[in-house]
């Protein structure tokens, strides 16, 4: 399909919904949505030829258009979603599925007083002023044509507000499951969530699948750490091998303010995932993790831009890849820090193995210091396994393919071992092994 | 209330091989809702043609197990020819015939699909259908339960 004929659909789809989406009734929605749809016709979607998109061909999002889809009754259960959950009983978890809040699968029962959680689409007409939040901090965002078409034709997303002080014990998962349909989607999730001063709140925001659905989700999400808080945000990317997602996360950390994301992506045909980490004042700090794993022809891309925009500021990027039979797996570490700053500590490593002689790893560390009083370190490899400790396995009566995936194994767990909460790191232990033994050879 | 099981098998299945108003969209539908079961990779569409608050024409598509499209067929064909308010109540007492609250009667072929309370976890494939209808006559989509 043509890059115009494409616009064109989306452009259609807006003008026929416009009545049913979010907001309908309030001039300034309907007017961000517009001026988004302009934007977007004017900039188009990304292409092989632009520098943040050199080593990722966005064709898999773009070739074709993804249908928007009315809300529908679901024959789902609390029951049928067991398997997804990461803490049955103790945690707090909210669901939505394809794009959609679900209520009767959801469950805030156990949080304290002085949270608020909930879809934003409701927020809309409930609190129309605190919604707005969500489409604002755009300015010095690169802006490219999936975060515009997010903006243009949101329909939901997790809304979280945490009140000063409050310090949530449980761990709070968003649950975005897709199902399989005959039609493929276009689900659109833009959350917001602000942390206020002095709060403590560990997030998990997993990406599911039943079935084999091929929808494309694209998200958009805000994150607010106001001065003292510690938000620790886990994104869990498993849409299943023929899913299409493109997430980015805006998060802007304030005063002695600690942030630590951690990012997981298991295959699915075209998988990126853009980070904005933008440490605008003194004693902010981060913490980056994350690893992917791909085969077959899958695509993942890990995109980061941590900006050092305050003195006294520290951010720190440990990421690992494992690729196997033609994927491609791509890691863009940029940190940048601005003129004048004083006592920045910055650090990057990205470990990278290749299981096959087809695969392809990309990994690009960019720093751009202005500054003299600063502390930069990065480190990137790409390799094969050990064959001497392959070998010496070997050699003690374990088979190649147990051999080989004993080492996979190792890889992972030296990052994934380091995981909080212990349900996440678990799950994370389990699925990476799984892969393993789908990628033994 | 015991069932023919030959009888059963037989409107069931007779209904998935011919179902009525299948992939027939009425001009000028008026109303519309979509559903879907992802345990049993059931997913419809209903399109209703009301006109003076009489459902004049009914037509659905999409993809599903043989029980659930014998279903919507049944559904469609009872359908056609109620006002919204019956068949707002005709939803209810399925609703309520596959939860085994309702004693059924007067529910002619329909109380056919009260076979499928034998076989629990085929309820939401039964019932996906009305509630569909009923999501169509209002304007809202309602989750299915079985509980």
């Amino acid at each position: 399909m043509s890059a115009t004929s494409l616009l064109n659909h989306y452009q259609t789809e807006l003008n026929a919904r416009q009545e049913t989406l979010p907001g309908a009734d309030l001039p300034w929605m309907r007017r961000c949505r517009a001026v988004a749809m302009d934007r977007l016709l004017d900039m188009g979607f990304p292409t092989r030829r632009m520098e943040e998109w050199k080593y990722t061909n966005p064709a898999p999002l773009t070739e074709r258009p993804f249908a928007l889809t009315d809300p529908a009754c679901m024959g789902l259960d609390p029951e049928d979603l067991d398997a997804m959950l990461l803490e049955r009983r103790r945690g707090a978890h909210v669901v939505f599925v394809n794009g959609y809040y679900a209520p009767t699968l959801s469950d805030l029962s156990g949080l304290p007083t002085g949270i608020r959680v909930g879809s934003l689409a409701a927020l809309v007409d409930t609190d129309p002023v605190e919604a707005m939040t969500a489409f604002s901090h755009e300015d010095g965002c690169p802006g490219h044509g999936f975060a515009e078409l997010n903006r243009a034709l949101w329909r939901d997303g997790a809304y979280l507000h945490l009140d000063t002080g409050v310090e949530v014990e449980q761990t709070v998962q968003l649950l975005f499951l897709t199902t399989e349909s005959g039609v493929a989607q276009l689900i659109q999730p833009r959350n917001l969530m602000i942390v206020e001063a002095d709060c403590h709140l560990r997030v998990v925001e997993t990406h599911l699948a039943l079935g084999a659905p091929s929808h494309f989700t694209n998200s958009w999400t805000l994150l607010f750490v106001e001065p003292g808080a510690h938000l620790d945000y886990q994104l869990v990317l498993d849409g299943g091998d023929g899913s299409h997602y493109m997430g980015t996360m805006r998060t802007l950390v304030a005063a002695e303010a600690e942030c630590r994301v951690g990012m997981f992506a298991f295959g699915g045909r075209l998988t990126r995932q853009d980070l904005e980490m933008d440490l605008n004042e003194r004693g902010a700090q981060c913490r980056l993790t994350g690893m992917f794993v791909a085969g077959d022809r899958q695509h993942v891309d890990f995109h980061l831009n941590v900006r050092h925009d305050a003195s006294a500021t520290t951010s720190s990027q440990e990421f690992r890849g494992m690729v196997d039979d033609h994927a491609h797996g791509v890691f863009n570490g940029r940190v940048v820090v601005s003129s004048g700053m004083e006592n920045v500590v910055s650090s990057q490593t990205t470990r990278n193995l290749l299981l096959s002689s087809h695969g392809e790893i990309d990994a690009k560390p960019q720093l751009e210091i202005n500054s003299n009083a600063v502390q930069c370190s990065h480190g990137a490899t790409v390799g094969h396994l050990d064959e001497e400790a392959l070998f010496y396995l070997r050699s003690r009566g374990v088979s190649e393919t147990e051999a080989r995936i004993l080492l996979m194994n190792a890889f992972a767990g030296e990052l994934l071992d380091r995981i909080e909460p212990e349900s996440l790191r678990n799950w994370l232990k389990n699925r990476q092994q799984r892969w393993s033994v789908r990628h033994e050879h | 209330m015991s069932i023919d099981r030959d009888f059963y098998e037989e409107v069931i299945l007779d209904h998935n091989r011919h179902p009525y108003h299948y992939m027939e969209i009425p001009p000028g539908a008026t109303h519309k809702g979509y559903g879907f079961n992802p345990m049993c990779g059931d997913e419809f569409t209903l399109h209703l043609k009301i006109d003076a608050g009489i459902i004049q024409q009914a037509g659905f598509e999409g993809v599903g197990c043989a029980l659930s499209v014998a279903s919507a067929s049944l559904m469609t064909e009872a359908a056609e020819g109620l006002t919204t308010e019956e068949a707002e109540k005709l939803f209810q007492r399925m609703n309520d015939l596959f939860h085994g609250l309702g004693e059924g009667g007067e529910l002619g072929k329909l109380e056919l699909l009260a076979g499928v309370r034998e076989v629990p976890h085929r309820i939401k494939c039964a019932n996906l259908a009305w509630h569909i209808l009923h999501a169509s006559l209002h304007g809202t989509p309602v989750a299915v339960c079985t509980e």
